[in-house]
């Protein structure tokens, strides 16, 4: 005889039960809550870097010093450095991954959810030191985030505090690493193979490896700086037989890769949003996920292009020249691939996918750039000017923040079971747009013509293209206020969500869960086909 | 899940066990890539003097190690029932350790739970129960029950 049990809806067994108020955000272990953390977090990191950014376009509007003092300005770019890759770009990533990878590969969570809950929390405390750091004897770091010696061994205390909060983000990503990828290869449902994991999913794997093999350079690295400065070593300091150009070295062998940890994720993203808006699988799936990993992998044989200037023998030179240049070859691929799962695709044009063809169109721009600086006698005339920061915010903004807000677009009706408002979400996509170009694509003039970067002060022949970008610079800050209010106005009144949000969605969170995701998803794994 | 009602002096037998979407050697075999190169990376630089990545490296794969090592050791938990003459036995193999569960069979309820959102089973006999199946989909798990139910009450 079999009886058959209906559990009361508040039951103990409710699933749908949670704990509420702060105590929920402090203690919780649902990859949901989590990623919701995350992806708030980097929002404030991200208003806290370009409130940075725009103290520096503010210097910048006019030749001659009007705003901040010079050491002041050089604090505010180091720290708009480290805060919008360490502090808002990578957790963004990390935030998509937690509410993601697990819906997407049918899981019930991440595979340690208490080691993911420390993951997060590690964050906030490197984040205050980071900027309480303006504020102690001597200011924050000032040398530019790439924190070369031997500047930044004479510094004060502001960079001891800038070291530590690199360590400290550096375990969150390495514990947020393991978790990533024990969950990837651990949880998918049955039948989910590894090739048929979504995209954002590979895209994620490859980058939770790249973190773990690059992160403990860096650690190393803040960790000799610390030592020189405090314990007598002399690894970067000539006084004492040390050599400054090693740590360039082993920084950027860290940094190019740290380049990709950013734009994989943001791959992944795109991989996601095409497809559906073009009502198309995606093309060549499988040369997307080679094309990622070999990327990774060159990743890490290119380093020295960020330091041609420091001499070097001409076969280093042009061994990295066409490495670099070879990067263009998977890149490619990726590109073509886009383009081609948009041909013939019945293409709509919804806020997620304008970023997404954003992306596409200015990370090319971001990648073509690149390729003009990985050439050596040109990057010999172009190092430390404006075109490399043209470049870079082409690649880390167009391409990676735009990525990231074709994600939240993307992802939020399933995340709050609302629909945002689709013209506010478009003015957004053109105000960012618009303003984008504005505030950098004039940084190649300014970079082309030689102005130095990281400096408060310029010739007076460089006046007009920094008014420009000024102005665009400060129309992009705004309309990342319109983008939160956006969020709110979708989380507090947005209409309801049908479950599978977008016509052209079919990952098993559209496919397989209501709008909102339900607080436990899939604790018994789907089947899939 | 294994069903083996086939099996020697048995009724019935079934094995459950925890969905892991990869092997034992996978998962070895992916905890060596990032080991490789993660310490080629920092012997690479150890050995032109930058020995502090070296500790770092090593205190990674060490987590690394730990977290793979607890996915294998949760990935050997099952869950067994059998049917011998008049008996029935389950057992439950976690991490924490053992439980067993000894009834009679013509005694034993199989008892179905429709929660929010998931469908649980117990067997119940003389006021004591255990849960099973909670290794197995829904729909695995209804097709159990509905399975149980039928030996519990066939003559062996």
């Amino acid at each position: 005889m079999s009886t058959a049990v209906h559990d009361h809806p508040h039951g103990h067994d409710d699933h749908a039960h949670h704990p509420s108020g702060l105590a929920r955000y402090l203690t919780t272990t649902n990859h949901k809550d989590i990623g919701t953390m995350y992806l708030w977090f980097s929002f404030a990191m991200f208003l806290t870097g370009g409130v940075m950014a725009l103290v520096i376009r503010a210097e910048l509007f006019q030749p001659g010093l009007q705003v901040v003092n010079p050491d002041f300005f050089n604090q505010m770019t180091t720290l708009h450095g480290l805060i919008m890759v360490f502090g808002a770009i990578m957790p963004a990533f990390v935030g998509f991954a937690n509410w993601q990878i697990p819906m997407m590969i049918g899981a019930p969570d991440m595979a340690f959810p208490r080691l993911n809950n420390w993951s997060f929390w590690l964050l906030p405390p490197a984040a205050l030191l980071l900027v309480t750091s303006l504020f102690v004897p001597g200011g924050a770091a000032a040398a530019g985030w790439t924190l070369y010696p031997p500047l930044t061994v004479q510094m004060g205390m502001g960079m001891d505090l800038a070291i530590f909060a690199v360590h400290i983000l550096g375990m969150s990503s390495i514990l947020g690493s393991i978790n990533i990828i024990t969950t990837l290869l651990n949880m998918r449902a049955p039948g989910m193979t590894l090739m048929k994991m979504p995209l954002f999913c590979w895209t994620w794997l490859i980058t939770a490896y790249l973190l773990l093999a690059a992160m403990p350079v860096l650690a190393g690295a803040v960790t000799m700086i610390l030592t020189d400065r405090h314990f007598g070593t002399h690894f970067f300091n000539p006084a004492g037989g040390g050599d400054p150009v090693l740590f360039q070295h082993i920084f950027w062998f860290f940094g190019h890769p740290e380049v990709y940890i950013i734009a994989i994720p943001a791959f992944g993203v795109i991989s996601q949003v095409i497809p559906a808006f073009s009502r198309k699988p995606l093309f060549g799936y499988t040369s997307m996920v080679y094309a990622t990993a070999s990327i990774a992998i060159l990743s890490f044989i290119v380093w020295a292009h960020h330091m041609y200037t420091t001499g070097m023998p001409v076969q280093a030179q042009l061994f990295f020249m066409y490495a670099t240049s070879l990067i263009a070859v998977p890149t490619g691929v990726k590109v073509f691939n886009w383009v081609a799962t948009m041909w013939k695709g019945s293409l709509s044009f919804e806020t997620p996918m304008l970023f997404a063809i954003g992306f596409l169109f200015l990370f090319t721009i971001g990648g073509f750039t690149g390729l003009v600086l990985a050439i050596v006698p040109i990057d010999i005339q172009l190092h430390d000017t404006y075109y490399v920061v043209a470049h870079f915010h082409y690649v880390m903004v167009a391409g990676a923040l735009f990525a990231a807000f074709a994600g939240v677009y993307f992802w939020i009706p399933k995340w709050t079971g609302r629909m945002y408002d689709e013209t506010l979400g478009k003015w957004h996509f053109w105000l960012s747009f618009i303003f984008f170009n504005m505030a950098f694509f004039v940084q190649h003039f300014l970079g082309l013509a030689g102005m130095p970067r990281r400096i408060p002060d310029y010739a007076l022949q460089f006046a007009d293209f920094n008014m420009v970008s000024s102005i665009g610079a400060f129309g992009f800050g705004l309309a990342q206020l319109l983008f939160l209010y956006v969020v709110v106005k979708c989380i507090r009144s947005g209409e309801q969500a049908p479950a599978k949000a977008w016509e052209g969605a079919d990952t098993l969170e559209w496919t397989h869960l209501p709008s909102p995701a339900p607080y436990h998803s899939f604790e018994t794994p789907p089947m899939v086909k | 899940m294994h069903d083996g009602s086939a099996a020697d002096n048995q009724d019935f037998s079934l094995i459950a066990r925890r969905n892991c979407s990869l092997q034992h050697s996978g998962r070895w075999r992916a905890f060596a890539l990032a080991a490789l190169v993660s310490g080629l990376i920092a012997l690479a630089f150890a050995s032109i003097g930058a020995w502090p990545i070296l500790p770092f490296a090593g205190l990674e794969l060490a987590a690394l190690y730990v977290a793979f090592r607890r996915i294998s050791r949760d990935a050997e938990d099952y869950e067994q029932v059998i049917i011998r003459g008049d008996r029935l036995f389950v057992e439950r193999h976690t991490r924490s350790g053992v439980r067993r569960f000894e009834s009679n069979r013509y005694w034993t309820q199989v008892v179905v739970r429709n929660g929010a959102g998931r469908r649980r089973i117990a067997l119940r006999s003389h006021g004591s129960e255990i849960e099973f199946g909670t290794f197995l989909s829904d729909g695995d798990r209804l097709d159990l029950a509905r399975k149980l139910e039928n030996r519990l009450r066939v003559q062996s």
